[in-house]
């Protein structure tokens, strides 16, 4: 015999299971692949010295190019969803091409004097 | 001739800041070292006139002689320039305009006439109603009494014996009509005296011939065939046709001394009715006319004399002249003198006082020597009086320049004539002050550079706008203090100087530049230090005008472009702490940019830079440090 609370139950897991679905999919999201954190405009912000030699992830849309300098460019990116502006430094070696409006996930590095430095970058 | 606008040109101060309106203060200093003021080339007036010299026009326009017509001029064409009054196309002298501006000021310190006044009009409309042209069966009785009264009227001082004159000529009038009848009886009894002497002379000539014809038929044939003559009765005959003649000669004598008895009272009575009109003394034309009427009929009521004046006075080809019509004269412009005093009055009661005293001015002319006018309130025209003679003070005041007493003596009008053109008139005071004040800074500024001769014509300009200008007079005391102590200014120059006080210096910059003309070097400083903290000067004026707009980043960038100029001068310090709150975001973004790129950590610079020009995304100093830093990330 079929028990009366069987459907019920069913349709409280169904919203459940879904909202869990969705905490996870944020959660490796922010935690991507390599593993990196999101890129602290707030503490670079503060300090940028601080994050010296640290590794990562900038999710960002590409707005300008600022110089062309040795080994690579210099682009102001808006960062976040805030878009908060950073300069990064895209090495000739990566071989992108960026364009304006482009979005692209980068994994970034704090180099000497605060400098931050594309690693390598994926357009999503 | 406008006889109050020579009587008032007041506003011919306005003629300087019309013309500085016009064409934005003449030989206004520049900023920079005033050049020579160049008087303007004078334009071609519409229409051929002649232009007016600009030296010489600088107090004086169009828009000025339109301010005197509006309030001194009532009716700018009513008074031509021989001193006639022109109403309805009639023309009257009302004499030189000095004597018609005593007369109309005499008016308004005169006592306002008592009862009397309202004595005698009453009188003087009795003896019309007694006259009136529908009241034309009126006994000789009504006319003798009428003719009484005119001597009660005569009592009054107001009367000037005008109603005397009137009553002359009535019994002139009568006196000539009694010896007119007396005149007639004797040329009738000449008449007589003729024919009686026709009659003798007749009677006398047919005797002769009678006596002569029965002389021929009874003497002999030979003495009736002879040629001679009767000679019997020939000088009787003689006598009485000279007898004959003069009495004919005494008829016609007779006769003409009856018409000319006649026309002379004529004569006099409408030469009088005349004289009255053209003195504007229309009420007492008016009775005279209308005793004339009652008196003389038919024909003598065309006028004998005076057609010439009359066509003067009547400038229509097609006009009759007739005593009549200067008794219609007359009525209009009482009817217009009374008109005139209510709206005198009105005005004057709903406070618009000065326009009381424009129609007051405008009805006195025709109506000086009416009663409304001499009955008017004593205290409404001591308040038309002071304000009258304010103007003609401010206008004095006007024609030495001095501004600072016009606009004392203009408050003073509107105190008492609220609806007196006050804001126009200071408005034009305003700018000739302010030309004059202009010239004087371009005077100091040619002073700091040590142009001589600029500070001399900037002075003299900034005197002829306005002789009593107080920064003349300071200027002056500063140029003469000068001259005294060039060398306590020399080491006052070096010690401000080597403080970095360059705002000290600046504010005695007019003072120094005279001070080191045969000093180049320290000139030269002289002239970098104002250069500067003008630049300085305009920049924080041109931020204190964007954060007036709202626009406070803009105002920062501004400021930040002075602070390149010098960012220690203290004026400046005070504009950007007053601002900075306003833009903290921005300020402290931007100063992180410049630290960072001070320690040349350019990637950080950039950064920062990129981050203030997101909160101001037009800075221009974010813009010049983004191109400067990111070549070097």
């Amino acid at each position: 015999m079929k028990s009366k609370t069987t459907p019920i139950i069913i349709a409280l897991a169904i919203p459940i299971v879904s909202v869990a679905l969705a905490i996870a999919l944020i959660y490796f999201k922010k935690r991507n692949v390599s593993g990196l954190d999101e890129f602290p405009y707030a503490a670079y912000s503060a300090s940028p010295e601080s994050l010296r030699g640290n590794r990562y992830v900038l999710e960002a849309q590409m707005d300008v190019q600022l110089a062309n300098v040795e080994g690579g460019r210099v682009v102001a990116a808006l960062g976040g969803r805030e878009g908060f502006p950073v300069a990064v430094l895209v090495p000739d070696s990566l071989g992108a091409n960026i364009s304006a409006k482009q979005r692209y996930a980068l994994v970034v590095r704090v180099g000497e004097g605060g400098r931050i430095i594309a690693e390598s970058m994926e357009k999503y | 001739m406008n006889f109050f606008k020579a009587a008032l040109p007041f506003f011919a101060l306005s003629a300087a800041s019309a013309q500085m309106m016009v064409s934005g203060i003449p030989g206004a200093p520049s900023p920079a070292p005033a050049a020579p003021a160049q008087p303007a080339a004078p334009q071609p007036a519409a229409g051929g006139a002649p232009a007016r010299p600009p030296s010489a026009g600088i107090f004086e326009s169009a828009t000025a002689e339109r301010f005197a017509d509006r309030i001194f001029d009532v009716n700018s064409d009513s008074v031509d320039t021989d001193g006639n009054l022109r109403w309805k196309g009639k023309t009257f002298s009302v004499g030189d305009s000095r004597i018609v501006r005593a007369r109309f000021e005499r008016y308004l310190s005169m006592p306002a006439g008592d009862g009397d006044f309202e004595k005698y009009g009453a009188i003087l409309a009795e003896i019309e109603a007694q006259l009136a042209a529908n009241n034309d069966a009126i006994s000789p009785e009504s006319i003798r009494y009428a003719w009484s009264r005119l001597f009660d009227a005569a009592e009054y001082p107001i009367d000037g014996d005008s109603s005397l004159v009137i009553a002359n000529l009535v019994y002139l009038s009568w006196r000539m009509r009694d010896e007119y009848e007396t005149f007639k009886t004797a040329e009738a009894d000449k008449e007589r005296d003729v024919k009686t002497a026709k009659s003798y002379a007749k009677e006398r000539a047919e005797f002769m011939e009678y006596a002569a014809d029965k002389l021929k038929r009874n003497s002999p044939s030979r003495s009736r065939n002879s040629q001679s003559a009767p000679t019997f009765g020939t000088a009787d005959l003689g006598y009485r046709l000279q007898e004959l003649q003069r009495q004919v000669a005494e008829l016609a004598a007779a006769k003409a001394l009856k018409e000319s008895a006649a026309a002379k009272a004529v004569l006099q009575f409408q030469s009088q009715i005349l004289a009255f009109v053209l003195e504007r003394k229309f009420q007492q034309a008016q009775i005279a006319a209308m005793f004339y009427r009652h008196i003389y009929r038919g024909n003598a009521q065309e006028l004998k004399v005076g057609r010439e004046q009359v066509k003067d006075l009547v400038q229509v080809s097609n006009f009759t002249p007739t005593s009549d019509a200067l008794e219609m004269i007359a009525i209009d412009a009482r009817k217009d003198v009374s008109d005139g005093m209510a709206a005198v009055e009105t005005l004057y009661d709903k406070g618009d006082r000065y326009a009381a005293l424009e129609r007051l001015l405008e009805t006195f002319l025709l109506g000086e020597h009416d009663v409304k006018l001499a009955v008017f309130p004593s205290e409404k025209r001591e308040v038309l009086r002071k304000i009258y003679k304010r103007a003609t003070t401010a206008k004095e005041l006007a024609d030495a320049k001095d501004w600072g007493g016009v606009e004392e003596v203009v408050g003073e009008i509107s105190a008492l004539a609220p609806d007196f053109p006050a804001r126009e008139i200071l408005s034009k005071v305003k700018t000739a002050e302010r030309a004059s004040d202009m010239a004087l800074i371009a005077a100091k500024q040619a002073a700091a550079i040590g142009a001589a001769d600029d500070v001399k014509k900037n002075m003299e300009r900034a005197a002829l706008l306005w002789p009593l200008n107080p920064g003349i007079q300071s200027f002056n005391d500063e140029l003469l203090g000068l001259t005294k102590g060039i060398s306590t200014y020399v080491k006052k120059f070096d010690e401000n100087l080597e403080r970095g006080n360059l705002r000290d210096i600046m504010d005695e910059a007019p003072e120094y530049g005279i001070a080191f003309k045969n000093d180049p070097e320290r000139a030269k400083k002289l002239r970098e230090i104002v250069v500067k903290i003008s630049q300085i000067d305009s920049l924080i004026a041109q931020a204190a005008e964007f954060e007036r707009q709202k626009s406070p980043y803009f105002a920062w960038d501004i400021l930040e472009n002075a602070s390149r100029i010098d960012s220690s001068d203290p004026v400046l310090a005070r504009a950007v702490a007053r601002l900075a709150p306003e833009v903290s975001d921005y300020v402290k973004a931007l100063n992180r940019a410049k630290a960072a790129e001070e320690k040349k950590a350019f990637a950080s610079a950039l950064n920062y830079y990129l981050a203030a020009q997101k909160i101001f995304p037009a800075s221009q100093a974010c813009r010049m440090g983004i191109e400067r830093v990111a070549p070097k990330y």
